[in-house]
C-alpha cells in the first residue's frame, strides 16, 4: 500500500451560490428558522429556543404574505435586523440576534432578503413565545435596548489587514458567534467583558465553549489551520467531532463558505483578547464549585 | 482412593468458583460510563490520526491502515457501549456518580441510534477498503463520510461537547 498525502475537504456547495445565498449561510439563518426536531418545513420557523427566561419560537421567514415576511418592504427588513423592530413597531426580544445583525451592511441585508424571497412560501403560522407574564410586555424592551443595545453598522478598523476586517465582520455581524459563545447577565445581555469566553448555559442549556485564544481554556492551543478546519468540518484537533447546535451551524452555514473567509474568521478569533474561563462540564462531585463562576446561573 | 479424590476435588472446585474473578461481571455504572468515554476517546484518536495523514500533515502513511482498522474495530462496538442503565436518566437511578454526555435520546430512539452507529461502522469499513486498495482518489471522500457520521451521531445523541 502506498498512499501519498491527499487533499482536504472541498466546500459543501456544489454550485456557486448567489450572493444572497452565501450571506444567508454565513448568517446562520437556517439553523434557527427551521424546526428540524419536528421535521418542519425549511425557514417556516417554530424552532424552540429554551432559555432561562422561557421558550422562544423562531418565526416564519418564508415569503408567505400572511405568516411569513412576504409583505415586508426593504426598509422594514433592514429595520428588523438593524434596530430589532418589527414592521408593526414592536420590539423584538434579543433571542433574535439583531444585537449582532445590526452591524451587517445594508446591501448584505437586502441580499439575504432577495434570497429569502426566492424561496417557496410556506403558510405555517407563527407560534407565540412561552414566557412568564411579566416578560410579555414588549415595550419594556425599549429600556433593555437603551441599556444594552449598541446599534450601528460594522466599521472597518484602520491599520488592520483586510483579512482581519473581513473576519471581524463575519464573526461579529454575520456569524453572530458571540450570541452563543458568551455568558449573559440576569437581564439576558451579553457580559461584555466575557464576550466569546463561553458559557455553561447556552441555548438549550448546552455548554458552549470558550473561543478566545486563551491557551488553557480557549482555542489558543489550536493551530490556526485547525481552527479553519474545524469551521469547515466540525473536527477538533484531537479527532473529535462537534455535535449539538454547532454541528448544524457548520453543516448549514460555515461549511459552505469560501476557505478565504474561514481563514479570515480564524485570524480575527485568534486576535481577540484571551479570557481564562473554563467551560468544563463539571463532574457531579464538583459541580457546585464550577457553576459559581457563571453569572448566567 | 477414587472416593478420596472426589472428596478433595469437590471442595476445590467450589472454592475456585467462589474465589476466582467472575467471568461475566455485573455492570458498574460509573465504570461503564468511564469505559465508554475511554473507548470513544480512542476512536477519536484513531480518526484524528487518519485525518492528519489524509491531510498530508504527517508523512507516516504506512500507519494509515493501522489507524483505519482500529477505528473500524472500535466503531463496531459502539452500540454495546450504551446500555440503558448508563444513560440519563436511568444512570442516575442506577447510582451513577460521574457525568455523562450521552443523551436520553439514545434510549428513546434506539432504532435511530443504531442506524447512526451503523453509518459509522459502514463508513469506517469503507475507509479500510479504500486504504487497503491504495485508492488515493477515493480516500478524501471515504474519510469525509467517517467524519460526517461522527458529527451526525453527536448532533442527536451527545450533549454538546464543552
Amino acid at each position: 500500500m502506498c498512499l501519498a498525502a491527499v487533499v482536504v475537504w472541498a466546500p459543501a456547495a456544489a454550485q456557486t451560490p448567489t450572493r444572497g445565498e452565501y450571506i444567508f449561510h454565513a448568517s446562520g439563518c437556517a439553523a434557527c428558522h427551521t424546526d428540524v426536531d419536528n421535521d418542519g418545513p425549511p425557514l417556516a420557523g417554530g424552532r424552540a429556543l429554551k432559555t432561562p427566561f422561557g421558550t422562544f419560537y423562531s418565526p416564519n421567514i418564508t415569503p408567505d404574505p400572511v405568516h411569513g415576511i412576504g409583505g415586508w418592504s426593504d426598509d422594514e427588513f433592514v429595520r428588523a435586523l438593524r434596530e430589532g423592530v418589527a414592521p408593526d413597531g414592536s420590539h423584538y426580544y434579543p433571542s433574535f440576534p439583531y444585537t449582532s445583525y445590526t452591524r451587517m451592511r445594508r446591501e448584505d441585508m437586502l441580499a439575504i432578503k432577495e434570497y429569502l424571497f426566492s424561496r417557496d412560501p410556506v403558510a405555517h403560522p407563527n407560534r407565540s413565545h412561552d414566557l412568564p407574564w411579566y416578560l410579555s410586555f414588549r415595550q419594556l424592551l425599549w429600556f433593555w435596548k437603551l441599556m444594552y443595545f449598541d446599534e450601528g453598522e460594522f466599521e472597518e478598523v484602520a491599520g488592520r489587514p483586510a483579512a482581519w476586517n473581513r473576519g471581524a465582520y463575519l464573526v461579529l455581524a454575520l456569524g453572530h458567534c458571540a450570541e452563543c459563545h458568551s455568558p449573559r447577565n440576569h437581564l439576558g445581555a451579553i457580559d461584555a467583558g466575557m464576550r466569546f469566553a463561553g458559557t455553561r448555559s447556552g441555548p438549550g442549556g448546552e455548554a458552549v465553549p470558550n473561543i478566545t485564544p486563551d491557551v488553557q481554556t480557549g482555542i489558543g492551543g489550536w493551530p490556526r489551520g485547525d481552527v479553519v478546519y474545524f469551521l469547515q468540518t466540525g473536527a477538533t484537533p484531537d479527532g473529535d467531532y462537534t455535535g449539538g447546535e454547532m454541528a448544524e451551524v457548520i453543516d448549514e452555514g460555515l461549511s459552505r463558505l469560501d476557505r478565504s473567509d474561514l481563514e479570515a474568521m480564524a485570524e480575527y478569533l485568534r486576535s481577540i483578547p484571551p479570557v481564562t474561563h473554563l467551560i468544563e462540564r463539571p463532574e457531579k462531585s464538583s459541580g457546585d464549585e464550577a457553576r459559581e463562576k457563571d453569572p448566567w446561573e | 482412593m477414587n472416593r478420596l479424590c472426589v472428596r478433595l476435588l469437590i471442595p476445590a472446585i467450589v472454592l475456585t468458583a467462589f474465589s476466582a474473578p467472575p467471568l461475566i461481571a455485573e455492570m458498574n455504572v460509573d465504570g461503564m460510563i468511564k469505559y465508554r468515554q475511554n473507548v470513544m476517546k480512542s476512536l477519536a484518536g484513531h480518526v484524528g490520526a487518519v485525518d492528519r495523514l489524509v491531510r498530508g500533515q504527517v508523512p507516516l502513511v504506512d500507519q494509515l491502515e493501522m489507524h483505519a482498522m482500529a477505528a473500524r474495530d472500535i466503531a463496531r462496538t459502539i452500540t454495546t457501549l450504551f446500555p440503558a442503565d448508563s444513560i440519563p436518566p436511568e444512570a442516575e437511578f442506577a447510582g451513577a456518580t460521574v457525568a455523562t454526555e450521552a443523551l436520553p435520546s439514545i434510549a428513546e430512539k434506539p432504532e435511530e441510534f443504531e442506524k447512526a452507529a451503523q453509518e459509522t461502522i459502514d463508513a469506517t469499513e469503507e475507509l479500510v477498503k479504500v486504504v487497503q486498495a491504495g485508492n488515493k482518489q477515493e480516500l478524501p471522500l471515504a474519510f469525509k463520510r467517517v467524519g460526517e457520521s461522527c458529527k451526525g451521531c453527536h448532533k442527536d445523541f451527545r450533549e454538546k461537547k464543552e
